[in-house]
């Protein structure tokens, strides 16, 4: 009986996509397209660059949704309308992701949380457990021995352990029932791509579906069941794995073997010395020895990570410097290449002509002037030249296809008429028609007597290349030369052990001066020593400092830049910067001061009306997709005429129940001391114990990959607003109780004090990353430098020079200790 | 509509000026008549504004988020220092003090940017809080009272035309031809887009970042000499309540927050119509509060309307 209950479904389709038609804009991204998937399938889904693999994965994945067609789902039938992101969770859908998806500030741990929680916002208790033990599992399983700790930020791991938690995460995904994976092993290692591929294995057996989207067919012949080819929106052929080779895929794609090349490339003589290393070092490269010669194309190959990035950049670095030194010489210019187009390659706002000519303007320029016919020939000629698929050369660059915004790079790179042209993974990701014209170019460049140096993740490649340098662990392992490449050298090459010098081991820290030094180097740390050094300084000058008055004076005083700046960090925290919260406060404080005054409900609602405009201003922010700094400065000006329109001129007086707090005798401390650690602790709380806390903080860093896990990139940002507008009512209390009154126009010079503090508390600008006690420890010290000027008989003009000071250095400080990490 | 809509895209300056008509009948309905001069007065009203805002355009156009907070210290320091130097015998090696210091300024912004990798945003507020002290410091025994020779020259004007509007006008078309024709232009608006994928396109990011953040201080000086001048003396505060207006007006004129598109134009465009703006509501006569008020929903009512424009292109 369960026998057959198993077999029965293990013949059920897990999904059928029918008819499905997408459609953007004008063009067919997905035309008819049918697909079924089994259980315990693996389908290997292959095809050119823009044959609408991702994009049919995308309406499986709800993501997009299809313009005609429908979905049936576990044996359930969906329409185009009733399908969404929901439903194809639900059903144990899960992908992971080509560009890494993955959330750099948080633990490994936190990733794998917001994969599989649910998006209520509350977590149960014990949950950080619950997720770090089934994050320590799912690693031990699919990559054995993988020396990760799950409590690790993701943001040191290097990037083959990014994609190894990256495929964990997708693969720890509740009720698992269809995988999908989008050129998973772009950045694995030989022997990690073995794991993965057992592991996959398992799975299959477990009766999940998988989709294996990948350029490297070897992989997909190795370890599909079934393979589905597209091209040009349609499914063009599908076939049984088992009766099918590599050559016969590429052919059925359009596509012609590298192999075929390697006849036509002749032996030439090769010139001149462009470049020669002897026994270079640094921090990532063990003494590189290498050369290049004129005409010549040189490979990079070797493990992932082994240093290839490094090198070339280095190469790139001392070419720009003209460096003539004693361990590296180089001889004429050089350009550089990157497959990584997004982040390193392509001019976003530009058209192709605007990303082609960049670097060459010398080339199109009399003096200083740019001419424009000379601009217009030179563009035109590498678009006629490099065959674009586009409209013309006027076109967006964004609205290329990967093979086609890499050409442009390529385009660049040459047309500046380099010596040396440095090509990284030009490739990746690229389908094998444009690999083919790549190819050509290289090609074409060393026939002009220039230069390549070419690094690839694919190993083939290589057999394009006159000579290869295989890398490992920093240091050149072997040089192969033209006869002697073949993928299997490469491959014995690549797992030879290099000769590196033993890495200094990190002494562990004990004692005071340990935890000093561990201070030090967390991102709070130096927040809380100028803090100290602060308070140490005031307590030398003044005996009083100590005593409960002076502690009332001294922190009180601090309250409103402490509680203003944690509002502030609520902003940075979904990256965003709020110009407006020292008006913000002042409006409050006004509130305050007069309707508070008259009645506390009156006074309540107008503060819950500012909370509610307050994170209005969200929904216009994310909605109409604006720049913080552009509305907030906006409304900077419409809370200041807000706080005018209710009182003109400085007055009212601070409600009974607020002076009544805070004279509240408590032990020990003052009130004020206790108010000052609690809103730390509750900041803290807030960030990183709360479970939405965790899910604002991966929206900051990558908002991308946690709505596509499908957390709401909408609410967190209003839930962000909304604790930062509690925190800037709580300031326009203490405000308020500072003045004993309002005054509308005083509160603007807490604004950009506001942002000072939060980047001297160790919060970044990029999103993500907060240090509430950091905010604290940096707006009592802020706060605090006037005391010390008047006790020292300073005059306050100093004041400002001071903060600026003490901003610089720190940020300098932060800035070097992150250097020496990284 | 469609070719319409195609050259709004493109030439983003349309829209501030088409606000800025629409405000200068609207200021002419209200006060009952249309005057030349008033919309002249407007113009150099917004001067300065425009002048801080090409020293933001600059910047915020070099990417990475960057805003030049600065700036408005440079003008308050600039209007002490010309007050005091641009006088007599002392002219030239006045000039030369004032190009000095914006360079050390600048130069040192870039180089805290650059080399000690603090955020310009935090760098410059940095710096600007150092000059407030010194401002602060040095306006004790400054003169205030700039030379009558050049009060004479910022308040020149033929009915209402301003000598300053000419100026403005001179330097808008320099920093166009800076901006769009030259490769210090194309190269500045590359490295807005990503400076490490300039750095790989081989333009020396770190020179260009330093040359903005000078050019951006010696525009705040020229506008501190001018605005210390136009009205008759300098205070401690004088270019504190510039710094918003210049930021709205580069934005509205078409600036990209993130870097790597900028409007000389359009920021000319973008002064204009806050000063009018303001000028209006001046005129209807309301309390300050409302004042405030409706500059800032205007602010962002017209980066709305700006952003959907220049989506849908």
């Amino acid at each position: 009986m369960n026998k057959n209950v198993v077999e029965e479904s293990a013949k059920e389709y897990r999904f059928r996509l029918n008819h499905i038609v997408k459609q953007f804009g004008a063009s067919v991204a997905l035309d008819h397209v049918d697909l079924e998937v089994k259980a315990g399938e693996i389908i290997g889904l292959i095809g050119p660059n823009g044959a609408g693999k991702s994009t049919l994965m995308s309406i499986l994945t709800a993501i997009h949704g299809a313009t005609e067609g429908s979905i049936e789902l576990n044996g359930v039938q969906y329409d185009k309308k009733s399908y969404n992101g929901t439903i194809a969770r639900e059903n144990g859908i899960a992908c992971c992701y080509q560009e890494l998806s993955v959330c750099n500030n948080l633990a490994i741990y936190e990733n794998f949380a917001l994969m599989v929680m649910d998006h209520k916002p509350f977590g149960k208790f014990g949950w950080r457990k619950e997720m770090m033990d089934l994050a320590q599992r799912m690693l031990d399983d699919v990559f054995p021995d993988h020396g990760l700790n799950v409590r690790q930020k993701v943001e040191r791991l290097s990037i083959e352990q990014k994609q190894m938690v990256e495929i964990c995460c997708a693969m720890a995904t509740n009720q698992l029932k269809i995988l999908i994976f989008d050129e998973p092993t772009s950045s694995l290692g030989t022997e990690r791509i073995e794991q993965f591929h057992n592991a996959i294995e398992r799975w299959k057996e477990k009766g999940i579906s998988i989709i294996y989207i990948s350029h490297k067919l070897e992989e997909v012949v190795n370890i599909t069941t079934r393979i589905v080819v597209m091209r040009n929106a349609k499914v063009i052929k599908e076939l049984k794995t088992k009766d099918v080779q590599v050559d016969e895929l590429i052919e059925i794609m359009g596509g012609k073997l590298p192999s075929e090349y390697i006849e036509e490339t002749s032996h030439k003589e090769c010139g001149e010395k462009l470049l020669e290393i002897e026994g270079f070092s640094n921090d990532q490269l063990h003494n590189i020895t290498m050369d290049i010669r004129r005409g010549e194309i040189i490979g990079i190959s070797g493990l992932g990570g082994s240093g290839q990035r490094e090198l070339l950049n280095e190469i790139f670095r001392e070419f720009q410097k003209k460096r003539q030194g004693k361990k590296i010489r180089t001889y004429g210019s050089a350009s550089f290449v990157s497959g990584n187009r997004q982040k390193e390659g392509i001019f976003k706002l530009w058209s192709i002509a605007d990303n082609i000519v960049i670097s060459s303007l010398d080339l199109i320029a009399d003096f200083k002037l740019i001419r424009k016919e000379k601009e217009e020939a030179l563009a035109q000629a590498w678009y006629d030249k490099l065959k674009f698929r586009a409209q013309g050369k006027e076109d967006n660059i964004l609205n290329l296809s990967g093979g086609n915004q890499q050409k442009a790079i390529i385009g660049r790179g040459i047309a500046s008429e380099a010596d040396l042209v440095i090509f990284d993974d030009p490739t990746r990701g690229v389908d094998a028609g444009t690999k083919k014209d790549i190819y050509g170019i290289i090609r074409e460049i060393a026939a002009e007597g220039k230069s390549v140096i070419w690094y690839s993740t694919e190993d083939n490649e290589m057999l394009e290349c006159d000579r290869v340098y295989v890398m490992r662990d920093g240091t050149i392992v072997d040089e192969l030369k033209k006869e002697q490449i073949s993928v299997d050298a490469l491959v014995a090459s690549s797992f030879k052990t290099a000769d590196v010098p033993a890495v200094k081991k990190q002494k562990g820290d004990s004692g005071v001066l340990g935890t000093a030094a561990s201070l030090l180097k967390s991102g709070s740390g130096i927040s809380i020593i100028v803090f100290l050094l602060i308070w140490i300084i005031l307590s030398i000058l003044n005996k009083n400092v100590n005593t409960r008055a002076g502690l009332v004076m001294m922190i009180g005083s601090s309250l409103p830049l402490v509680f203003v700046s944690l509002g502030q960090m609520f902003m940075l925290v979904v990256s965003d910067i709020n110009l407006g919260v020292g008006n913000a406060m002042g409006l409050v404080s006004v509130i305050a001061a007069t309707f508070m005054v008259q009645s506390f409900g009156l006074g309540l609602l107008a503060m819950l009306g500012f909370l509610a405009v307050y994170s209005l201003t969200a929904v216009l922010i994310h909605k109409r997709n604006m720049p913080s700094i552009v509305v907030s400065l906006g409304m900077s000006s419409v809370w200041l005429g807000a706080a005018l329109l209710i009182q003109e001129t400085p007055g009212g007086s601070c409600p009974e129940w607020l002076l009544k707090i805070f004279y509240l005798k408590t032990p020990v401390f003052p009130v004020q001391v206790y108010i000052c650690v609690l809103a730390a602790a509750l900041a803290y709380w807030l960030v990183f114990r709360f479970k939405y806390g965790m899910v604002i903080r991966g929206i900051g860093d990558n908002p991308g990959s946690v709505t596509k896990r499908g957390w709401s990139y909408f609410l967190a940002r209003v839930m962000a607003y909304v604790l930062s507008g509690i925190f800037i009512l709580l300031a326009g209390l203490a405000f308020v109780y500072q003045g004993r009154g309002s005054d509308a126009t005083s509160a603007a010079s807490y604004q950009m004090q506001s942002i000072a503090v939060v980047l001297l508390g160790g919060c970044a600008f990029s999103g993500g990353i907060v240090e509430p006690v950091g905010v604290v420890a940096g707006a009592v010290s802020i706060s605090l430098i006037s005391s010390i000027l008047t006790m020292l008989q300073i005059h306050s003009d100093y004041r400002t020079a001071i903060i600026g000071i003490i901003l610089i250095v720190v940020l300098f400080y932060r800035a070097m200790m992150k250097r020496r990490s990284a | 509509m469609g070719k319409g809509l195609k050259l709004t895209a493109k030439h983003t300056w349309i829209w501030p000026f088409a606000g800025c008509v629409v405000l200068s009948v609207a200021i002419a309905l209200i006060s009952g008549g249309f005057s030349g001069r008033t919309i002249f007065l407007n113009v150099t009203l917004a001067s300065f504004s425009f002048l801080l805002g090409l020293c933001e355009m600059l910047v915020i156009t070099s990417g990475d988020g960057a805003i030049d907070l600065c700036a408005p210290y440079v003008v308050t320091l600039c209007a002490y220092i010309s007050a005091n130097w641009l006088r007599d015998d002392k002219a030239v090696l006045g000039i030369f003090i004032i190009i000095g210091v914006c360079v050390l300024i600048g130069a040192v912004n870039g180089l805290i940017n650059i080399y000690l990798k603090v955020h310009a945003m935090i760098g410059t507020l940095a710096v600007g809080y150092i000059i407030y002290s010194i401002v602060l410091v040095y306006s004790k025994s400054a003169n205030v009272k700039p030379s009558k020779t050049l009060m004479k020259f910022a308040q020149t004007n033929w009915d209402g035309f301003s000598l300053i509007t000419v100026l403005c006008v001179i330097l808008l078309v320099i920093m166009a031809v800076v901006m769009y024709k030259t490769k210090f232009g194309k190269r500045l608006h590359a490295v807005g887009q990503g400076h490490h994928i300039a750095e790989l396109a081989g333009i020396p990011v770190k020179k260009m970042l330093m040359l903005v953040f000078i050019f951006s201080a010696l525009i705040a000086g020229v506008t501190g000499v001018l605005l210390g001048a136009y009205v008759n003396g300098s205070f401690q505060t004088l270019g504190d309540s510039y710094q918003m207006p210049a930021i709205a007006a580069a934005l509205v004129g078409g600036t990209l927050v993130s870097g790597g598109r900028s409007s000389v134009l359009g920021t000319f465009g973008g002064a204009i119509l806050l000063t009018l703006l303001s000028s209006m509501i001046n005129i209807m006569g309301v309390a300050a509060g409302w004042q405030k008020l409706v500059e800032g929903v205007v602010i962002i009512l017209i980066l709305v309307a700006a952003d959907s424009r220049s989506s849908r292109a």
